[in-house]
């Protein structure tokens, strides 16, 4: 192991968003600011983690890092502590301009934040709260990678991950409304409907590049008749790069338009799409900045939406999906939420072969793409592909048991898994429980 | 006949016969055109530089590129350019289908034209290829105006073609496209011919028919034809009708070649496959790669009711 940060490897990865902001920085500078934090911002929390770690090194074993690298111990979770926050700590912040940029690609790209780790940890640690504020460090410094960094300005500005303009976003919805129309007449997708029984989120991508999932969402929503609405103004997108790379100002003022919109539609609540992390900005993290121990208004994730959609026989499924499913569990919904039996009622009732890959529900391995490392861009895909060999194995277990599809309810699983599916050669289709109950349910004719 | 005219360009010399088309078409029929250039995403992850299509190296996404592509590309066409009523060049970052389709809703385009599959010999030819080929059968699948496909070079051009090749299946789908090749050939005055092909294939028929019923099936076919198309045609007495039996997009172009077909319209089904997934693609694709002519593909009754 490294004794010293300033022993410390280099960064593997150049991105120029970490060296060109590193090669300006002074290592007064980051004294100062590792320090400012650690005093004001971190608190008992930190104390605590830091102080009852026994260097017992179960966590290791979690990681799907570690696994796929050989057991490497330079990627185990108290060995990516151990080098960025510990290091941190003992020299009071005194670890310089060089270890910072290695210390931020570990803890931006090298780690989902997605706690695995902590279903493993004897004491309860929870490892990816640590990381997030060695995140928060180095973006303070200025030391973000390039493009998670310019998708968290895009939440600046227009609050959406995506840079869609506000015309867009309408012109999208109608677009879209247009399209579902010609399969079902009298389609609407209603905006800014005040006293809707919920507000309808998704996240930034979604209109840019995968407006059919609106579609089929408004489909669903037509056929179990429900009394919906989307918001025609900024608030729409519920997604949130800036919380994973720490940018928690950003991230209050994403998640307070995103609450205040449905506040204003006077919505009952708010369904959000299938996506893991912004979930977890919306019930966990974002409230929490904002100071709302829970969300401010009733919330729920797609999982539990369609399992109480069919479960109250408001969508009737024609038949069932006839090629064997298996099922990726979400960290953030899973682990944050508890959803996963939820996931399996949804799973029983529209496939007709289910098959577990192992391990499952909480002890999930990641997709690799989580946490913002997917989103910090090309540069570190052989990072999170090469990274994450033992999902490849996990999930060719599953094939070699009968499992074709993969349903997997986030969107950063859908890109991680897609490309370790591509990358390994696996040959299986991946599916959000919306592509399936879009084709399954019975349409109004 | 076209008000507005779409062409969607890859920037590159994959799509110089379809230019070649689109320039002509706006200039025989006053038409505006817009010629349209999407530049894709390298990721999900989204991203501030974009691959040069041309040299294949990673550029700053910024309005300074952007302004040099449309520079490059207002050059390359400068030529064609002339006498062209209305002409409107842009570009934008995003995924090409889903971007060609959003404009051509947002510009009311009543055709859009693009190339196929770019030749091997572009530079970035092999990276793009699946990419153009998916957009194209995307756009083809979701546009709500005909879809012109050119990928080999026009001998004719539009309003010099003689033969129109209309290949029907009976769907719904078909008859849009039946609505523009006859608006087609009435306008300019051409034959049309209307064909079926009975699919022989055994994946599609199951089992091997007798003589006997292929026959009567061709006739059966040929009945449909004059009931469901002919009858609609009025006056119009310049076409022909044929039904073969055999492999659907194999006997489209061969029947194309042997009555000197300079246009093939037919569907391309808003139902069928995801093209994604199909590893031989659609009819319509199979025929693109395979005519020697440009071909059409209309999926939606909008734009081509007569006026």
């Amino acid at each position: 192991m490294l004794d010293s940060a300033k022993n410390m490897k280099t960064s593997l990865i150049r991105d120029e968003g970490i060296i060109k902001s590193a090669s300006v920085l002074t290592d007064e500078q980051v004294r100062k600011v590792i320090n400012d934090v650690l005093k004001n911002e971190t608190g008992a929390r930190l104390k605590t983690y830091v102080d009852t770690c026994v260097h017992c090194g179960l966590c290791s074993e979690a990681c799907h890092y570690y696994l796929s690298h050989d057991k490497d111990p330079s990627y185990s979770p108290a060995g990516k502590v151990k080098q960025t926050m510990w290091e941190m700590i003992k020299r009071k912040g005194d670890v310089g301009t060089a270890a910072i940029q290695r210390m931020s690609e570990i803890a931006s790209t090298e780690c989902n934040l997605c706690r695995r780790c902590a279903m493993y940890c004897p004491l309860g640690v929870d490892i990816a709260y640590i990381m997030l504020v060695v995140r928060r460090i180095c973006n303070k410094l200025g030391v973000t990678p390039t493009y998670i960094e310019d998708t968290s300005h895009s939440h600046s500005v227009t609050m959406n991950q995506m840079w869609v303009k506000d015309d867009e976003w309408i012109d999208t919805l109608q677009w879209q409304e247009e399209e579902a129309a010609e399969e079902i007449p009298n389609l609407r997708i209603p905006l800014d409907k005040e006293g809707a029984d919920f507000m309808y989120s998704v996240i930034g991508p979604e209109p840019k590049f995968r407006a059919q999932l609106i579609y089929q969402a408004a489909v669903i929503f037509n056929a179990a008749g429900l009394n919906w609405t989307m918001p025609s103004s900024p608030g729409w997108d519920n997604s949130d790069m800036a919380m994973y790379t720490g940018d928690h100002e950003i991230m209050g003022r994403v998640k307070k338009v995103h609450f205040e919109t449905a506040m204003r539609l006077k919505v009952k609540r708010i369904v959000m799409g299938e996506c893991g992390h912004a979930f977890r900005s919306v019930y966990d993290m974002g409230n929490r900045w904002l100071g709302w121990k829970m969300p401010p208004l009733p919330m729920v994730h797609s999982i539990e939406f369609f399992h109480d959609l069919i479960k109250e026989g408001k969508l009737k499924l024609k038949k069932k999906f006839e090629s064997p499913v298996t099922l990726h569990d979400p960290c953030n919904v899973v682990r944050g939420r508890g959803l996963h039996e939820m996931a399996r009622y949804i799973v029983g009732e529209s496939c007709e072969e289910f098959i577990e890959m192992h391990p499952n529900r909480e002890h999930n391995y990641c997709c690799c793409a989580g946490g913002g490392v997917i989103n910090c861009g090309p540069p570190y895909r052989n990072t999170r592909v090469d990274g994450n060999r033992i999902k490849a194995e996990q999930l060719f277990a599953a094939k070699s048991r009968g499992a074709k599809t993969i349903i997997a309810p986030c969107h950063n699983c859908h890109g991680g898994l897609e490309d370790i599916v591509e990358h390994y050669g696996l040959h299986m289709d991946i599916k959000f429980f919306g592509d399936i109950l879009y084709d399954l349910i019975e349409k109004p004719e | 006949m076209f008000k507005k005219i779409l062409f969607a360009t890859t920037a590159s010399p994959a799509s110089d016969n379809a230019a070649h088309v689109a320039f002509d078409l706006a200039k025989k029929y006053e038409a505006e055109l817009k010629v349209f250039h999407v530049f894709g995403l390298p990721s999900r992850g989204f991203s501030t530089t974009v691959k040069d299509v041309r040299t294949g190296e990673e550029m700053a996404n910024d309005q300074d590129y952007t302004n040099w592509v449309l520079e490059e590309m207002k050059n390359t066409y400068e030529k064609q350019s002339e006498n062209v009523k209305s002409l409107d060049f842009q570009t934008l970052a995003g995924v090409p289908h889903t971007e060609i389709l959003r404009e051509a809703r947002k510009y009311d385009a009543d055709l859009i034209v693009m190339g196929a599959h770019t030749r091997e010999e572009d530079v970035g030819a092999s990276r793009y290829r699946n990419v153009i080929g998916s957009t194209m059968q995307r756009v083809a699948r979701g546009a709500k105006c005909p879809v012109l496909i050119v990928s080999r070079p026009c001998t004719t051009c539009f309003w010099y073609f003689s033969n129109v090749v209309f290949g029907t299946d009976f769907s719904k789908a078909s008859d849009s496209a039946f609505k523009f090749a006859f608006r087609v050939s009435n306008f300019i005055g051409c034959k049309l011919y209307l064909f079926h092909c009975l699919d022989m294939s055994s994946i599609a028929s199951g089992k091997t028919f007798s003589q006997e019923e292929v026959e009567e099936q061709i006739q059966k076919a040929k009945e449909k034809i004059e009931k469901r198309y002919v009858s609609q045609m009025g006056d119009f007495d310049n076409y022909e009708v044929e039904v073969l039996e055999g492999i659907p997009y194999i006997e489209i172009v061969k029947y194309s070649r042997r009555v000197n077909g300079d246009l093939i319209i037919m569907a391309h089904h808003a139902k069928e496959i995801d093209p994604e997934k199909a590893l031989l693609g659609s009819t319509v694709e199979q025929v693109v790669l395979r005519a020697s002519c440009p071909v059409a593909s209309v999926n939606r009754p909008d734009k081509v009711e007569e006026e």
